[in-house]
C-alpha cells in the first residue's frame, strides 16, 4: 500500500457549555439539556489537532464526521476552517446512545475505508467514553485509547500513551481506531483565510435513517437530576494557627 | 438468574482501591464472583479469596503479562460467556475505561460508567462533569458496569472465610498491537489517583518559587501533587498530573487546593474527596463553596508557615 494516509476525525457532537450547564433544568427526561448552547467538544478538538498534525507530517486527507441536527454543520465548518478537507454530517435528531452511535459510525467508516479513525477519548457531557472502543470492536480493528502522541511509519501508527503510571509506546498496525487523551498540542486557532477556504469545502449530508442501523438503544435515560450540592459549609479562616487547629481536629493523623 | 462478575485491577501486585470499591458495590447487590488476569497472580489470588466471592476465577497466562486491549477483552469475554455472567463490573480505572466498552460490544451488552447507585435494576450515573445525575436503564440481558470508585468505600477482607478458586482455561491469542516500550514515569511521590492526601496547585501560584514552596509542603505531608488545567496550560506541569474533568479524577481522604479558583471542570475531578481544604487569596473564589475548610490569604506566607508547623510524614 502507498505511504499516504487518510484520516477520519469524528467530532461526536456540539456540546452545551459546561459553565452554562449550572442552570440545567431538572426533573425532565434531560433532553432539554442538549439545547442550552453549543461548541465543539474539547476532546474532539484535541483529536482534530492531532489529525491535522498527522496530515502535515504524512499527507492524506482529514475528513470530519459528525452526527446531530443540521446545525452541526456549523461545527463541521469550523473544523474545516482549522484545516480539515471535507465533512460528513449524518443527520440525527435527539440523543445518540453509544451502541447506536458506534453502529452508525461503522456504516460510514466502511464506506470511507480510512486507515485511521481518530476520536476524542470521551464526550465532555455524557462522559460515556465507549464509542471508540465499540467502533474498533465492530470493525475488528486495533484499538488504542488515550493516545498522547501519534506518529505514522509504514502503515503503522506509533502511539505513546500514559497507562497507569507508565509511558507506553505501542506499535499499531493500521487500520485502527485511536482515541486521543490529553496531548501537548493545543488546538490551533482558526485563521481568516482558513475560514474563507472552509466555505468552499464540501460537507456531505445524509439522514441516519438511510444508514439502516436497526437496533434500539441499549441504554435508556429515564431521569435527570442535579445532585445535592454542599455549598456554604466551608469554615473560613484568616489566621494559620486557627486554621491548623481546625485541620488537626478533622484529620489528627495528618496534621 | 443474575450472575455478577468483578474483574480485579491491580498495580505492583496490589489490588487497586477501585477494585475494592467495586466489591462493595457488588456486595450490596448480592452474590458475586471475582476474576483476576495476568501472569503470576498467585499472591493476588490469595488476597482476593477473602472478600466473600462465590468463586475467584484465575487466568494466569504469559500473553496477559502486560495489559493489551485485545488479549484482555478476549479473556474476559470468554470467561463471562463460560459462567453466563449477567453483570460484568469493574471499579473505575484506566484499564476499565479501555477494556470494558470492548467487552460490552463483544457481549452485545449495554454499558454504563460513572455508576454511583442502583435500584430496581436501574443505575444512577453522573455526567456533565458531575453536575448531573442520570437514572438509566440498560435493556440488554448482559450489562457492563464501571463503578465510580469514589462513591463506594473500599471493601475490607474477611479473614475467616475463603472463596474457592478456579483456573480458567482459555488460550489467549496475541493481538496486532505490540508494546515497544514501557517506562515507569512515576515520581517518588505517591500516585495521584491512589494517594490518601493530594495537594494541587493552580494559577494562583504565579511564580516558580511558589511552586517549590508547594512541593515542600506536599512532601512534608507525604502527599501526591496535582495541578489545575490552568497550571498545566501555563506549562508548569505535565498533562498527566492534571486534576479535573479533562484530566484525572481523584478522591483522596484529604484534598488541598492551593491557588485554584475552582472551575466546574476542576471540581469534577476532586469533589468526591472526603475533606476538601482550600487556600486562596480571593474570598469569593468558587473553590471555597465546595471546601470544608478554607484560609484566605497569601499562599507564599501561608504554605511555609503550615509546612513548619505540621509533623513530617
Amino acid at each position: 500500500m502507498e505511504n499516504k494516509m487518510k484520516t477520519i476525525v469524528i467530532t461526536v457532537k456540539c456540546l452545551p457549555d459546561p459553565e452554562i450547564l449550572k442552570q440545567v433544568k431538572t426533573g425532565g427526561t434531560g433532553n432539554d439539556v442538549e439545547t442550552v448552547s453549543y461548541k465543539l467538544d474539547t476532546f474532539d478538538l484535541v483529536a482534530l489537532e492531532e489529525a491535522l498534525l498527522i496530515k502535515e507530517a504524512s499527507g492524506g486527507e482529514v475528513v470530519i464526521l459528525s452526527m446531530g441536527p443540521s446545525e452541526a454543520k456549523k461545527e463541521i465548518r469550523s473544523g474545516l476552517a482549522m484545516g480539515a478537507d471535507r465533512g460528513i454530517l449524518v443527520e440525527y435528531d435527539g440523543r445518540i446512545e453509544s451502541a447506536v452511535f458506534a453502529r452508525l459510525l461503522k456504516k460510514v467508516v466502511e464506506k470511507e475505508n480510512p486507515d485511521l479513525v481518530l476520536m476524542g477519548k470521551q464526550s465532555m457531557n455524557d462522559e460515556f467514553g465507549q464509542t471508540g472502543q465499540m467502533l474498533a470492536c465492530l470493525m475488528g480493528w486495533s484499538q488504542v485509547c488515550f493516545a498522547s502522541e501519534i506518529e505514522m511509519a509504514n502503515n503503522h501508527a506509533i502511539v505513546k500513551r500514559e497507562s497507569d503510571g507508565y509511558l507506553e509506546t505501542l506499535d499499531v498496525p493500521l487500520p485502527a481506531v485511536i482515541t486521543v487523551g490529553l496531548t501537548n498540542h493545543s488546538p490551533r486557532y482558526i485563521s481568516l483565510p482558513g475560514t474563507r477556504r472552509a466555505k468552499s469545502k464540501p460537507i456531505d449530508t445524509f439522514s441516519a435513517k438511510d444508514l439502516k442501523v436497526g437496533i434500539a438503544p441499549w441504554v435508556k435515560r429515564i431521569a435527570v437530576e442535579n445532585p445535592s450540592r454542599t455549598s456554604g459549609k466551608c469554615e473560613l479562616f484568616r489566621n494559620v494557627d486557627d486554621f491548623l487547629d481546625a485541620l488537626r481536629t478533622t484529620a489528627p493523623d495528618i496534621f | 438468574m443474575s450472575k455478577t462478575l468483578i474483574i480485579a485491577d491491580y498495580k505492583n501486585n496490589r489490588l487497586k482501591k477501585s477494585t475494592l470499591s467495586a466489591i462493595t458495590f457488588a456486595k450490596q447487590a448480592g452474590i458475586f464472583d471475582i476474576a483476576v488476569l495476568g501472569e503470576g497472580v498467585a499472591d493476588l489470588t490469595a488476597e482476593l479469596i477473602h472478600f466473600g466471592a462465590e468463586k475467584v476465577h484465575v487466568m494466569d497466562d504469559s500473553n496477559l503479562k502486560h495489559y493489551l486491549t485485545h488479549e484482555y477483552s478476549t479473556a474476559v469475554t470468554h470467561l463471562a460467556k463460560t459462567i453466563d455472567a449477567t453483570h460484568i463490573i469493574m471499579g473505575d480505572s484506566w484499564l476499565a475505561r479501555d477494556m470494558m466498552p470492548q467487552v460490552a460490544c463483544r457481549l452485545k451488552a449495554g454499558m454504563a460508567n460513572n455508576v454511583i447507585d442502583f435500584e430496581d435494576g436501574r443505575f444512577k450515573r453522573t455526567a456533565y462533569a458531575g453536575s448531573v445525575v442520570e437514572t438509566i436503564q440498560i435493556t440488554t440481558p448482559v450489562k457492563v458496569i464501571i463503578v465510580s470508585s469514589t462513591a463506594f468505600e473500599a471493601a475490607q477482607p474477611e479473614i475467616r472465610n475463603e472463596s474457592p478458586t478456579e483456573r480458567v482455561r482459555c488460550s489467549v491469542t496475541k493481538g496486532r498491537v505490540k508494546v515497544i516500550d514501557k517506562k515507569n514515569i512515576q515520581s517518588d511521590r505517591p500516585q495521584l489517583t491512589e494517594a490518601e492526601v493530594v495537594v494541587s496547585g493552580g494559577r494562583g501560584l504565579k511564580t516558580p518559587d511558589n511552586k517549590k514552596i508547594l512541593e515542600k509542603f506536599a512532601d512534608k505531608l507525604g502527599a501526591a501533587i496535582g495541578w489545575s488545567r490552568a497550571a498545566v496550560d501555563s506549562g508548569w506541569a505535565p498533562t498527566n498530573l492534571q486534576v479535573g474533568q479533562t484530566g484525572k479524577a481523584v478522591a483522596p481522604s484529604l484534598y488541598i487546593a492551593v491557588g485554584i479558583s475552582g472551575s466546574v471542570q476542576h471540581l469534577a475531578g476532586m469533589k468526591d474527596s472526603k475533606t476538601i481544604v482550600a487556600i486562596n487569596k480571593d474570598e469569593d473564589a468558587p473553590i471555597f463553596a465546595n471546601a470544608d475548610y478554607g484560609i484566605v490569604g497569601d499562599l507564599s506566607t501561608i504554605l511555609p508557615e503550615l509546612t513548619k508547623k505540621i509533623p513530617a510524614h
